[in-house]
């Protein structure tokens, strides 16, 4: 059995039903349109629970319908293998981060830092923020000495708000909270 | 037809050294979001459309078309220089371009991979210019059915080719088609999955989708690996003599007709056709064997391959509206927002743009050569910027272009959302390109759809009753249904043997 196969195609199929769900809750009443606006996202709805149960089906036969695979064997060669790839003993070496597995740290300490980011940006405002969130970041990502780290994040934060806040005109979010 | 005035204010609008400038900003940034591991054409795009917002139309077109090609080379430089390609496209040059490097041939190399990329780029613009106009002048016959049947045989392709799982394609491509159908019916004006928010009324912008999706799933990707940084090559600055150009010139026109073709196939991208091209010029060589050892063939073959799938991929997008690749769905958006709409209809409503495009290519094909070959040795410098400043930066460009867009924290917040999902689409095998085209083609495909069957009272065979639509339907049925009844006849041989 192929576990992911599974797990994402009943993930997929609920998502399926919940559009169908929604869909039918759609108004349904143009004169000239006799299919409405629930008509199409309907269409779609079944579509993906139809290919969620063949993926669900497939997992637990463990096989996997691979695309057409234009140029033979090699056109399927992952995304993931042409990227660096790093050496087995240095992820091995890694120490754990509050109990967890290092690299699934910095996936967490990133995706916080990011959300992080998006909620005080209107409080703080743009510098501030960028300041607070970058430094983490970089913290996170591996830079630990003190003077790379905060130079870093002045910098990223300067030379974005320079291009897009003074070159560009934008408007970045400023500090509701002060 | 030939429109002389339009070709001419074309051509005169690209001479503007305003124009030049920014071509050539585009393809010097494509270089170096190619060199810098994991920013492909499709992420590298979308974070510079907010800088363009403040552009003339055609600058900023052709800045975005330079960046791609300029990317297609700059991948193809890491892999020789580091043994890791930048980009995805580049992934094929590995297998000579490296040896050469540690032969000490580098600087040669890097040569081989600019004259093969720029004459690649070049050739395939031409066919481009030959091959879209015809095709659009065909398309002009086309009405809701057959829009609707392009629009489907383009998601097909692209969600069962070069997928590890079809199935997952697929369910891509209707995610992103359930993604177009929050904010408002098109046909009645009302809203519809809308949830109450203001923010939805207008639906969910295609670019926050595109930036969550590409970018921050990719920083995501890259914030998981250790802070390990790359072995940088040294390397001579020995550039290839003439004779060694002239030798490989068969190698590089044979796998730029192959760049082409492919790129011309929805779904089939730059790697694809780089490993189609290195496989054929190891199949036509004299001497296979050498291939792997450091063959120059090995070297060109790939990247004249790589950047002809450029001018492939804009043969549809332009003469039928329907991007191939992530590349091709963000430069389709982006055309979109600046008011112009990709399909038969541009070649006689905004034939100055077309012909634009078509000479802001060439010229951008020339500037990659000068560029390429004067600038890569400092150019590959940016690959000893260290991870945790670089993956946080382009976080913050990522954010930043986000609210650009639309000046709303609800899609700054909307980015993150698609970042994870895309995080985690990938961790899956879930590929993201179908989604981003499905969002692109989904306006299309939805309004065809409906009026197609009001036109037919209803009536479903109006698709199969039309010659073209019916024709194409098929291909996009086939596409789908080849590798299910591929692989079952395979494993039912498999049981009998």
């Amino acid at each position: 059995m192929n576990r992911a196969n599974v797990l994402s195609g009943i993930v997929c199929l609920a998502f399926g039903l919940l559009l169908a769900w929604l869909a039918s809750q759609v108004p349904n009443f143009t004169m000239t349109d006799q299919l409405g606006g629930r008509f199409f996202p309907m269409l779609v709805a079944i579509g993906i629970i139809i290919c969620s149960i063949a993926l669900i089906i497939t997992g637990l036969m463990n096989v996997e319908i691979a695309g057409g695979q234009v140029g033979g064997k090699h056109a399927d060669v992952p995304e993931e293998e042409a990227e660096e790839n790093t050496p087995e003993e240095i992820i091995a070496e890694e120490p754990p981060v509050l109990g967890m597995p290092a690299p699934r740290a910095r996936l967490f300490g990133f995706i916080a830092s990011m959300a992080v980011y998006t909620l005080i940006l209107n409080w703080v405002g743009y510098i501030v923020a960028s300041l607070i969130v970058f430094t983490a970041m970089i913290v996170i990502a591996g830079e630990r000495r003190p003077i790379p780290v905060a130079a870093g994040a002045i910098f990223i934060t300067a030379i974005l708000y320079a291009l897009f806040a003074v070159i560009f005109g934008m408007n970045v979010p400023e500090a509701s909270l002060f | 037809m030939i429109d002389f005035v339009s070709i001419s204010e074309a051509l005169f609008g690209v001479l503007t050294p305003y124009t030049l400038f920014f071509i050539a900003l585009g393809v010097l940034i494509g270089i170096v979001a190619g060199i810098l591991p994991g920013i492909n054409g499709a992420i590298g795009i979308s974070l510079i459309i907010p800088f363009t917002f403040t552009m003339d139309v055609t600058p900023a077109i052709l800045m975005m078309l330079g960046l791609w090609g300029g990317q297609n080379f700059g991948g193809g430089v890491t892999s020789t220089l580091v043994h890791a390609p930048g980009a995805a496209s580049g992934a094929a040059t590995l297998f000579d371009g490296y040896p050469m490097a540690q032969k000490g041939q580098a600087g040669k190399a890097l040569g081989i991979i600019c004259v093969a990329s720029a004459i690649g780029w070049f050739l395939s613009t031409i066919m481009l210019a030959v091959t879209a106009i015809p095709l659009a002048a065909f398309a002009l016959k086309f009405s809701a059915p057959e829009y609707f049947a392009v629009g489907i045989f383009g998601l097909s392709m692209v969600a069962s080719m070069a997928t590890k799982n079809v199935f997952k394609g697929i369910i891509s491509t209707l995610v992103g088609l359930a993604i177009v159908t929050v904010g408002t019916d098109p046909f009645s004006g009302t809203p519809r999955f809308a949830f109450g928010r203001y923010e939805l009324i207008g639906g969910i912008n295609f670019l926050v989708v595109m930036i969550g999706v590409f970018a921050i799933a990719e920083v995501l990707v890259q914030a998981q690996k250790p802070n390990v940084q790359s072995k940088f090559q040294a390397f001579s600055r020995e550039l290839p003599s003439w004779s060694e150009i002239k030798a490989l010139m068969p190698v590089i026109l044979r796998s730029t007709g192959i760049g082409m073709l492919v790129g011309t196939a929805p779904g089939a991208g730059g790697s694809i056709a780089a490993f189609i091209a290195y496989n054929e010029a190891k199949r036509f060589s004299k001497t296979p064997e050498k291939f792997g050892t450091g063959h120059k063939e090995g070297v060109a073959a790939p990247e004249a391959a790589n950047n002809a799938t450029e001018g492939g991929a804009m043969v549809p997008l332009l003469a039928l509206g329907i991007p191939g690749s992530g590349a091709a769905a963000v430069i389709l958006a982006s055309m979109i927002m600046f008011g112009i709409k990709p399909g038969p209809q541009i070649f006689t409503e905004q034939p100055v743009m077309v012909y634009s495009i078509f000479f802001g290519l060439a010229i951008a094909s020339i500037m990659l050569l000068v560029m390429g070959l004067l600038l890569t040795p400092y150019l590959a410098l940016v690959m000893r910027i260290p991870k945790p400043f670089l993956i946080t930066g382009v976080a913050g460009i990522a954010f930043m272009a986000a609210m650009a867009i639309t000046g709303l924290m609800f899609d700054v917040r909307l980015v993150l959302f698609f970042g994870v999902l895309g995080y985690v689409m990938r961790r899956l095998d879930f590929p993201a390109a179908p989604l981003i085209l499905a969002m692109v083609l989904g306006f299309m495909i939805e309004t065809s759809l409906r009026r197609a069957l009001i036109l037919s009272n209803g009536e479903w065979s109006i698709f199969f009753t039309r010659p073209i639509s019916a024709i194409i339907l098929g291909a996009a049925i086939l596409s789908v249904l080849y590798p299910i009844v591929r692989d079952v006849r395979n494993s039912l041989r498999e049981k009998v043997a």
